[in-house]
């Protein structure tokens, strides 16, 4: 009787765990499954916005036209270098913030907060103020040739050479505050007791950072530099904002390819067919991060 | 000895200043720049002249010259909108896969991983075919339900994580006392999740508030931006007036900025607990 009741009441229970989950995974379903689905068909069909009455079956034929573009290829590395140099930068800057915040010192709580703010500005925010900073005529410029470091105001987003460093360094200012906070959290989760040990031990502190510290955080570097390799891939809004890929296809993403594919071009096919290439860099990195999840949680 | 301690204590501030200048200076550039007189920079060689110079006429101008009220009020109904759905939604996926360890229970933590890392420039597109065919192209209906697709994988991660770090035993008494699960949910297990839940829901806002690449694509007309794309059709305009752009920065940033500052501690929690476990 006991054992009949059990299984009842598991079977209960089971039903809310799964109409719990339904409202959410149709959610997704219908936001983000359906679509991907969708452009697996779209990037096998001739699908351009013009002509919508003829859609023939082209086979890989989206795909061999994106391979064979140098465009696309060269908008490839370009989100390599847009996506290493972004996660490097504001990981260096994001970790320094950590290793500062971990000390005590007076106003450390609100200076933590004053410092997340970046991060949940709105890209847009960003993007304006930087274009604002390094307009010709902006304060970078004044600044550098009162310190008699430039002769003339330089346009550093219009420069094909300076337009992703500066894209970079704003891109930096705005991701900055996620590392920090996941560094931090990292930084306190190791016992005081491993540096008390190694202090009695007469450890300096170049050696604890090397065989305490960093030891202790790997893992959460990992996951956090993956995740944000990850959201950066395909991260578009301050790109767009300030040099929409200019100039001269000098901050032109793969993102930006297939985003401008579809919607100035207008050829659904080929775009959508970018859009698969993009989907699978990214889920074979979210396999690497799964994977690094895994381990720092047996860790 | 003291002394030293003390000299040393101090030195702490030098990374500290210099890192808080990085994080803060180019805000307050922008602060400053929206309160200088029509047509006028900060320059280095009087930074300061907005204090003397002090003036509203950006926003005023920001107000009544663009569509600015209008941009905001619509950033909020789709913000506000799709929080509530998102954390209905993420609320209880996150409670059951914190507490049913049911078969498929993987499957469905693999669909949100799936999601939170899925690039919007490659679902933008199907998104946008289905949009218009619904013929939801300029509404903010169209903007509320594509947000879940950015909002709930990390919402329900987060809730997840406050789940987890509520005792069961509680929940485990009142059952057997004889409420039913929903009402456990209810009246036990909620009221104890309210902070996670705040810090969740005020995390949920502010994506929506960041959105952009939807709200640009889907939606031309003037009177349906949001602040994201309204603020980047200032910026579009050929002689850009960063005095305005700058009072939009700051109207722009001031409600996330207060919200986060509500709920640091427990938005900590959760993003370093949830959202990245899988």
């Amino acid at each position: 009787m006991l054992m009949k009741n059990n299984w009842r009441g598991y079977l209960r229970k089971n039903k809310m765990a799964y109409l719990f989950l339904l409202p959410a995974l149709l959610c997704l379903i219908g936001t983000v499954f359906i679509p991907i689905c969708m452009a697996v068909k779209t990037s096998f069909f001739r699908d351009v916005f013009l002509s919508p009455l003829s859609q023939p079956f082209v086979g890989w034929d989206n795909y061999l036209s994106i391979f064979r573009d140098n465009l696309f290829w060269d908008s490839f590395w370009r989100s390599w270098y847009w996506t290493i140099g972004s996660v490097v930068l504001q990981f260096l800057v994001g970790f320094v913030a950590a290793l500062v915040l971990n000390q005590q010192f007076v106003g450390r709580g609100i200076i933590r907060g004053l410092l997340i703010i970046p991060w949940v500005v709105p890209g847009t925010v960003t993007a304006s103020i930087f274009s604002m900073l390094f307009t010709s005529t902006g304060l970078v410029n004044q600044l550098l040739i009162k310190m008699g470091l430039l002769d003339n105001f330089f346009p550093w987003l219009t420069n094909f050479g300076t337009a992703m460093p500066t894209l970079l360094l704003a891109h930096t200012w705005r991701g900055f505050p996620f590392y920090m906070i996941m560094m931090l959290a990292a930084l306190q989760g190791i016992p005081d007791e491993l540096y008390e040990s190694a202090k009695i031990d007469g450890a300096s502190a170049l050696s604890c950072f090397l065989h305490i510290t960093l030891p202790n955080i790997k893992g959460s570097i990992m996951v956090s530099t993956l995740l944000g390799v990850i959201w950066t891939y395909g991260y578009l809004d301050m790109i767009y904002i300030m040099t929409y890929g200019g100039p001269y296809y000098a901050t032109y993403t793969q993102a930006l390819y297939v985003y401008a594919k579809a919607f100035v071009k207008g050829d659904l096919g080929m775009a959508s067919a970018g859009a698969v290439t993009l989907v699978l860099t990214m889920l074979l990195f979210s396999l690497l991060y799964l994977r690094s999840i895994r381990k720092s949680d047996i860790e | 000895m003291h002394h030293k301690k003390n000299y040393k204590s101090m030195l702490i501030y030098i990374p500290v200043i210099l890192i808080l200048g990085f994080g803060i200076g180019p805000f307050l550039a922008a602060l400053v720049t929206s309160f200088l007189p029509v047509g006028t920079f900060v320059t280095v060689e009087n930074p300061f002249e907005s204090i003397s110079n002090f003036s509203m006429v950006n926003y005023s101008e920001l107000f009544t010259e663009y569509h600015f009220p209008t941009w905001f009020i619509n950033s909020t109904i789709v913000s506000v909108v799709s929080t509530l759905i998102s954390i209905f939604c993420s609320c209880l996926a996150g409670y059951s896969l914190s507490r049913f360890k049911v078969a498929g229970r993987r499957s469905a933590e693999m669909m949100l991983l799936i999601s939170q890392m899925m690039p919007v420039a490659a679902i933008i597109i199907p998104l946008y075919v289905i949009i218009s065919r619904f013929a939801l192209t300029n509404t903010l209906i169209s903007l509320i339900l594509v947000n879940n697709a950015i909002t709930i994988p990390f919402s329900t991660m987060m809730m997840r994580s406050f789940f987890d770090s509520i005792p069961r035993e509680l929940e485990d008494a009142a059952l057997t006392d004889g409420c039913t699960p929903l009402m456990v949910l209810r009246y036990i297990t909620l009221p104890l999740v309210r902070p996670g839940l705040f810090a969740t829901a005020i995390f949920a806002f502010t994506l929506c508030w960041q959105e952009f690449l939807f709200a640009v694509t889907f939606n031309t007309s003037d009177t349906l931006r949001t602040l994201t794309t309204g603020m980047a059709s200032v910026k579009e305009r050929n002689m850009v007036n960063w005095g305005i752009l700058s009072a939009a920065v700051v109207v722009a940033t001031i409600p996330v900025a207060i919200l986060f500052a509500l709920v640091q501690k427990q938005f900590v929690h959760g993003l370093t607990k949830g959202a990245l476990k899988g």
